[in-house]
């Protein structure tokens, strides 16, 4: 920062156009070592108006402030413990969705394949397949009430 | 967050926050009020403010916009004679220190112009805030804001541009 760019800072500051930040940064610089001895004065007279009065509270101050802490509901109670720790927060909802996860995993295993698990190892080999599919296909021309299913089949269903 | 780590980590700042809201508010009582305001919004949002960097900022701004908000409700309709208004300070004593001298000039101050000029420097408020809480246009704020400046450095003898 050049000493032009204090002297555009205080002509701001002094024409009561700059902004909180520009007015911090006056002060930084005026109080800083490189400042020249004469802006040293002005620097103490800006911090000195940021300083709050030295005011005290007045008696019984705190003991009041905490009375009124104590009217809120859960000032006794002390708050649950998990509820304050964010790593317990992110766990349980990790757990949430893990176990959403492994119950969507289940359920298309489950339902979208069941004749694999029901039927698959019930042959043992060529004739037995062939044997049961017979089998099968007369339990449904029976159910179904065809007659000549029979002869559709040919002799070996006989 | 307990009630005791409450106490310990920001009950403490109270005595620190009471000084601003008695800057901004001039009342004892309405600064005390503020205060406690101000602590019980803290503990009823204590979760979220434990987790900030910075906290301090939060809880000044919270301080401050209760005494804005209480500014802004006793409205001052007192007159504000900007043209005229002076730093009617008596020339300084040579025993008194810059701080001391640089009281009694901010003390003789119009209460208006002082208010503006605390809210500014001690409260950092931003001209629209000061606006709404005095009904000042933020031409006349800056214009008071640069007329008190001048006149302070001119009483402390300090050469502006």
């Amino acid at each position: 920062m050049t000493t032009s760019n204090i002297s555009e800072l205080r002509k701001k500051y002094y024409a009561g156009d700059a902004s909180l930040a520009e007015e911090k940064l006056l002060q930084e610089l005026l109080l800083s070592p490189d400042a020249p001895e004469e802006w040293k004065q002005e620097g103490e007279i800006i911090a000195l108006l940021s300083t709050p009065p030295q005011v005290v509270p007045p008696a019984g101050f705190e003991r009041r402030l905490l009375k009124r802490l104590e009217q809120e509901p859960d000032w006794q109670a002390p708050r649950s413990r998990t509820a304050s720790l964010p790593l317990f927060k992110h766990l349980g909802l990790a757990t949430a969705i893990a176990a959403s996860l492994a119950g969507i995993f289940f359920a298309v295993n489950h339902y979208s394949s069941p004749a694999l698990t029901v039927y698959e190892d019930t042959c043992l080999n060529a004739e037995a397949a062939e044997a049961e599919v017979e089998n099968a296909l007369l339990f449904v021309a029976s159910a179904l009430a065809f007659d000549d299913m029979n002869d559709e089949l040919g002799g070996a269903c006989e | 967050m307990t009630s005791k780590e409450f106490e310990e980590k920001y009950v403490c700042l109270a005595p620190r926050l009471y000084k601003v809201a008695f800057a901004l508010l001039q009342n004892a009582q309405d600064a005390e009020d503020a205060v406690q305001e101000t602590l019980v919004k803290l503990w009823r949002d204590a979760e979220r403010v434990q987790q900030m960097q910075s906290p301090e900022g939060y809880i000044m701004r919270i301080l401050r916009n209760h005494c804005l908000d209480l500014m802004h409700e006793r409205h001052d309709e007192t007159e504000l004679l900007l043209a005229e208004h002076t730093v009617a300070a008596p020339a300084p004593p040579p025993e008194l220190e810059t701080n001391e001298y640089l009281e009694r000039i901010i003390q003789a101050l119009p209460s208006k112009i002082r208010k503006i000029l605390t809210m500014r420097h001690v409260a950092a408020c931003s001209i629209d805030e000061i606006c709404e809480a005095t009904g000042e246009t933020p031409s006349n704020v800056r214009q008071i804001l640069s007329r008190t400046r001048r006149k302070i450095a001119s009483q402390l003898n300090i050469l502006f541009p």
